[in-house]
């Protein structure tokens, strides 16, 4: 009987053995493209993680994983080239219509392989998936997509990699241009004349907001703001307290966060801020104000027009007047009917 | 001699083989990409070698989704569960009781943190398995030390010491999750939760290899074992080295657990129901409970994971909570009373 029991473990085990090779067995090598070695069109692209990437001929199958690069495309005018999309693409109408391929928290690996792209754009904060990717010997370009300097550098890129490199760059200058002209009275003021702003990006436990090195950093600086949440870097959530003291002038936010941050503001710890007593908050596009894109360009004229007709940024730029006395007597008188409501 | 429980174990090993290969089949046609079955087989047929020829040879991306990013996740899958329910049935072997199980006893939390530690310092993919194995090997002899009364194991010290491990490994996971780079907290957000998304041939050599060590080691002393179970001062009159024979089944529980664990995240509960009700079907004896426990494991794991890629990347480890606490549940309704150790 023992014995009997013995044979039945062996044969149970190389049972196991066998379903495991079976699977196992057809386990493929990596599939070599061996395309003609021309040479004459073959170029190489540095992207934005430093890495150099060859590319026979431009890419025909193009996969764009971040909205920002999904516009910075369809800016470039190679739309008609993307064949999938990240799921919160939206933006032009045509990529509504495209692929979903997931979004950085769930990537559809499979889809992503069934759509045989040339390549996959995607951006430093999912550099994970290039690893992933290059496993199913699928290329991938990295976009900075973080700050201001990336929108237009990732234009010029994507530009290289499409095989358009002039009308990336062209498309880049036209852009930097253009944000030139609407800052051009507001990116260079003194330290003293700037508006203190709070831009509020999330509410995922406390305030959110974008700190040193984020592009709506630089965007409110170019309004002619003073980002309250520059002393940090990156994004990050600002403690209350650090919002008090800091006392911005102005509130900023996504239409998204209305609810919320109208939560925060009717506190009586807020009432005190000059935005909350001014009643100086305001509401922003939700995607323009947070994909490095071409549509910087909309978030950053919104931000002029919040941040220069401000009643601190009037106030600032009459100074010394009559009408100055005016604006600052005015406010409690507001604050007061408002109260008595 | 001829127990009941002894054709029941044949019978079950049977009926269990073919469900362990049914389900694999079956699930390597679930995905977010549809291929027909047909394709499926064509496409694993083919790569077989001599009789390979006779079966059409896909190409492409049907051939990559199953063979690169199908096959090796599946194929994970089972090692894991087959390797989770051995080192369960091994460690509630070893304490007397139901209750214990790589997940309960601190020792997943302990392999989940030493991967952890890895992922933050950037450790090469190769050496997280062997990082993950000190944690859980160490927080497995800390629980089993702490758990020691007089030279004996109390069982709710056990438990209890175990629940205390967990937390603290869980809280130090968590605190590496707050200080690492987003890019990285995503990845260990997904293995606290257990993940088999992204599995690479590489991780299933090395699972696999670690499987048969630690199923053939916990096998070999699995009479030693029965024997410990009836009492241990009459297993020692019969010559069996006690204290030795637990160590090698602790160790090897470990390695079991931690290997797969590095490579997945913590998939709880297979390692505590898997065992019990392998013992509910073919009894106590760990020669039938051992062999059976591997192949309901993997299905098991088979299954939840084809329910976490039809979801769209539920994490498994949820699912096996979901299936396994009322599985559990309704286990001990069934059985209480008639079932004792």
């Amino acid at each position: 009987m023992k014995n009997k029991n013995l044979f039945l473990a062996i044969g149970i085990a190389v049972a196991l053995i066998l379903v495991v090779g079976a699977l196992i067995g057809p386990l493929s090598g990596t599939v070599q493209n061996d395309r003609s070695q021309d040479g004459e069109e073959s170029y190489v692209v540095e992207d934005a993680a430093g890495e150099e990437i060859p590319f026979e001929e431009p890419p025909e199958r193009i996969i764009s994983f971040m909205p920002s690069n999904t516009e910075i495309l369809f800016h470039l005018e190679v739309g008609d080239r993307v064949v999938g999309v990240d799921d919160f693409s939206n933006h032009p109408e045509e990529a509504l219509d495209l692929p979903e391929v997931g979004d950085s928290f769930e990537v559809d690996y499979e889809k992503i392989i069934d759509l045989e792209p040339d390549v996959v754009v995607i951006t430093e904060a999912v550099a994970h998936m290039r690893e992933q990717l290059e496993e199913y010997d699928i290329k991938t370009v990295v976009t900075g997509g973080e700050t201001l300097e990336d929108v237009y550098s990732d234009i010029e890129l994507l530009g290289e990699v499409c095989g358009i490199d002039e009308r990336g760059e062209q498309k880049a200058q036209e852009l930097k241009d253009e944000m030139d002209d609407i800052t051009e009275e507001t990116r260079d003021l003194a330290k003293e004349d700037r508006v203190d702003v709070l831009y509020i990006s999330g509410t995922f436990d406390g305030i959110n907001a974008p700190g040193n090195g984020t592009f709506q950093n630089s965007l409110l600086t170019n309004a002619g703001a003073h980002n309250i949440a520059s002393y940090k870097s990156g994004w990050s959530t600002i403690p209350e307290d650090e919002i008090i003291d800091r006392d911005p002038e102005v509130i900023i936010a996504p239409h998204h966060l209305e609810g919320d941050v109208k939560e925060y503001t009717e506190k009586d710890l807020w009432q005190d801020i000059t935005a909350v007593e001014n009643e100086e908050i305001h509401f922003v596009d939700d995607d323009v104000m947070s994909r490095p894109g071409p549509r910087v360009i909309e978030a950053q004229d919104s931000l002029v027009d919040i941040i220069q007709s401000s009643g601190s940024a009037e106030s600032v730029s009459l100074r010394g007047g009559q009408t100055d006395i005016v604006e600052i007597w005015s406010r409690p008188l507001e604050k007061d009917s408002k109260g008595a409501v | 001699m001829s127990h009941p429980l002894k054709d029941h174990f044949k019978k079950s090993l049977m009926v269990f083989g073919l469900l362990t290969l049914i389900t694999s089949v079956v699930s390597l046609s679930v995905g977010s990409v549809n291929i027909p079955i047909k394709n499926i087989f064509e496409i694993l047929l083919s790569r077989i070698p001599l009789i390979g020829g006779y079966f059409q040879a896909h190409t492409g991306a049907q051939s990559k989704i199953i063979l690169q990013l199908r096959l090796p996740r599946i194929i994970l899958g089972l090692i894991a569960g087959i390797s989770l329910s051995v080192s369960g049935s091994s460690m509630q072997g070893v304490f007397k009781n139901p209750m214990a199980s790589p997940f309960i006893l601190g020792v997943s939390a302990g392999g989940a943190f030493g991967a952890a530690v890895g992922i933050y310092f950037g450790m090469l993919w190769i050496f997280l398995p062997m990082i993950a194995f000190i944690f859980a090997m160490t927080t497995m002899f800390t629980v089993f030390f702490l758990g020691r009364v007089n030279g004996r194991t109390d069982i709710s010290t056990l438990l209890l010491a175990g629940l205390a491990m967990n937390f603290l490994l869980t809280s130090l996971t968590s605190l590496i999750l707050f200080y690492s780079d987003p890019a990285e907290r995503m990845s260990i957000v997904a293995w606290t939760w257990g993940s088999l998304s992204g599995t690479i041939w590489n991780e299933v050599w090395i699972s696999l290899l670690v499987m048969f060590v630690g199923s053939a080691l916990v096998y070999a002393y699995a009479r030693d074992l029965n024997v410990i179970q009836t009492g241990e001062t009459s297993a020692k009159q019969l010559g069996i080295e006690v204290e030795k024979t637990k160590m090698i089944q602790l160790i090897s529980a470990s390695l079991l657990a931690a290997v797969v664990i590095s490579f997945t995240g913590v998939i709880g509960f297979v390692g505590l129901i898997i065992p019990h009700a392998s013992r509910l079907l073919v009894g106590p004896d760990h020669r039938r409970l051992i062999p059976i426990s591997a192949l309901l494991g993997g299905t098991f794991l088979m299954i939840c994971d084809a329910f976490s890629r039809v979801s769209g990347g539920l994490w498994v480890g949820v699912i096996t909570g979901l299936f396994g606490a009322p599985f559990f549940i309704y286990l001990l309704l069934k059985n209480r009373g008639e079932t004792g150790w």
